[in-house]
C-alpha cells in the first residue's frame, strides 16, 4: 500500500519535470525553426551578405570586381538593389582588359569590351562619378608597351 | 453440497439451508475466503492501475521530447545545408538543358570571355568530372579559372597600388598571390596541353588563354617572353622579389 502511494506521488513530479523539459525544447525548436527559415531565405537571395555598396563608397574598385565575380554577375546577372554598383564593377573590369586588347590590336575583343563599358555606363545612374575616377586610374596605369 | 442436518441440496454461497433453515457453516468459511481474495485482488488492481497511470503520464511526454529533439536536429541540419538546395537545383536543371548550357559556355570560350565562362559554370554548379555530362569542359575550366584569377590579381594590384592601406597591409600578400597565380596558370596550361584526350577546340581555347595571358603579363607587368621564362625557372623565394622589381622597379 505504501509502495502504491509512493508510486502515485512520484509520477506527478516526473511529469512536471518532463513538462519543463518539453517547454524548453519547444522554445529551442521555435528558435531553430526561425533560423532555418532565415537561412533558406538568404540562400535564395543573391543580395544577401553583399558588401559591394560599402566598397563603392570606399572607392575600392578591386573589391567591387571581386564581389561582381563572386556573385557570378558577369555571367548570370540578376535583379539586384546594387545593380549600379555591379555595373560600375563591370565597367572597371572591362576597362582594364580593353587597354591590353586595344594595344594588342585585337579589334573584336576591344569592340566587345567597349560595348560592355557603354552598357555599364548607361546603367550606373548616380555612380557616374565613379566611372570618371576609374578612367583616371586606367589612364595612369604604368605602360610597359 | 448436502446439508449435514437434513441432507437437502445447499449452494456454497447460501448462509443457511433452504430446507431446514440451519446455518451453512461451510459457507461462512467460503465467504471469508472470497472476501480475502477480493481484498487482495482489489489491492493488486490498485497497484497495477497506479503504476499504469504513472506510465501513461510519463510515456507520452517522453515520446514528445524524443520527437522535439529529432525535429530540432533535423532543422539544424537543414539550416547548415540550406546553401546546397538552390545549387543542386541549378545543377539538375543544367543537366536537363545540357545543349543550351553547352552553347552558352561555347559562346563565352569562343569570345575569349574566360572569366564569364568560369562564373557561368560555377553558377550552374555543373560537374565536369570524367564521365559526366560536361566532362569535355573540365580541363578547360581549370585553365580558365587560373586565367580569371590571374587577371583579377593584376586588376587588384593596379587598382589598389595607390592606397596607403594596401601598401601597408595587403601588398605583400597580393604580390605572393600574383606570383603563385602566374606559376599555377602556366603549370596548368602546360599540363592540359599535354593531355591526349583534350578536344581540338579545347586545345584552341587553352592556346588562346596562354597567348592572351603571356601578352597581358608583358603589357601590365613588363614580363616579356624572355623575362617570363626566366621568372618561371626561378626558385619560389626569388619570384616575388623579381616581380616587385619588374612592376615597381624596387
Amino acid at each position: 500500500m505504501n509502495k502504491n502511494n509512493a508510486a502515485r506521488e512520484k509520477a506527478p513530479v516526473a511529469a512536471r519535470v518532463l513538462n519543463v523539459v518539453i517547454a524548453v525544447l519547444l522554445v529551442a525548436a521555435a528558435i531553430v525553426c526561425a533560423r532555418m527559415i532565415s537561412q533558406l531565405k538568404k540562400v535564395y537571395d543573391r543580395d544577401s551578405y553583399a558588401s559591394i555598396d560599402y566598397y563603392s563608397q570606399q572607392g575600392d574598385y578591386a573589391r567591387m570586381i571581386y564581389e561582381y565575380r563572386r556573385r557570378n554577375y558577369d555571367a548570370a546577372p540578376f535583379e539586384s538593389k546594387y545593380e549600379e554598383e555591379y555595373e560600375a564593377a563591370a565597367y572597371a573590369d572591362a576597362a582594364f582588359q580593353k587597354r591590353y586588347f586595344e594595344a594588342a590590336g585585337d579589334e573584336a575583343r576591344t569592340a566587345e569590351l567597349a560595348r560592355r563599358m557603354e552598357e555599364a555606363r548607361a546603367k550606373v545612374g548616380d555612380l557616374t562619378p565613379l566611372l570618371a575616377d576609374i578612367d583616371r586610374i586606367m589612364s595612369e596605369l604604368p605602360k610597359h608597351k | 453440497m448436502k446439508c449435514p442436518y437434513c441432507g437437502g441440496e445447499v449452494a456454497l454461497e447460501d448462509k443457511e439451508c433452504p430446507y431446514c433453515g440451519r446455518p451453512n457453516e461451510q459457507s461462512a468459511g467460503h465467504r471469508k475466503d472470497m472476501e480475502r481474495y477480493q481484498k487482495r485482488f482489489s489491492a493488486a488492481e490498485k497497484t497495477v492501475a497506479g503504476k499504469t497511470k504513472g506510465y501513461t503520464r510519463i510515456l507520452p511526454r517522453v515520446l514528445v521530447i524524443l520527437f522535439l529533439v529529432i525535429a530540432i536536429v533535423a532543422m539544424a541540419v537543414i539550416s547548415e545545408q540550406a546553401w546546397q538546395f538552390p545549387e543542386n537545383g541549378r545543377r539538375r536543371a543544367a543537366e536537363r538543358n545540357a545543349e543550351a548550357v553547352c552553347e552558352t559556355m561555347d559562346g563565352f570560350l569562343d569570345r575569349g570571355e574566360y572569366s564569364a565562362f568560369v562564373s557561368y559554370a560555377e553558377y550552374q554548379n555543373i560537374r565536369m568530372y570524367y564521365g559526366e555530362t560536361f566532362s569535355e569542359y573540365g580541363d578547360v575550366y581549370y585553365c580558365a579559372n587560373y586565367f580569371a584569377d590571374l587577371v583579377y590579381d593584376m586588376e587588384k594590384l593596379y587598382l589598389r597600388r595607390d592606397q596607403e592601406e594596401w601598401q601597408k597591409w595587403d601588398k605583400a600578400g597580393d604580390m605572393r598571390m600574383l606570383s603563385s597565380g602566374i606559376i599555377n596558370f602556366f603549370e596548368t596550361v602546360s599540363y592540359t596541353e599535354g593531355r591526349s584526350d583534350l578536344s581540338e577546340r579545347g586545345r584552341g581555347w587553352v592556346a588562346d588563354m596562354r597567348e592572351t595571358m603571356t601578352g597581358m603579363l608583358d603589357y601590365y607587368l613588363g614580363l616579356d617572353e624572355e623575362k617570363l621564362s626566366e621568372y618561371l625557372s626561378l626558385p619560389e623565394n626569388r619570384r616575388v622579389v623579381y616581380l616587385e622589381e619588374a612592376i615597381f622597379g624596387e
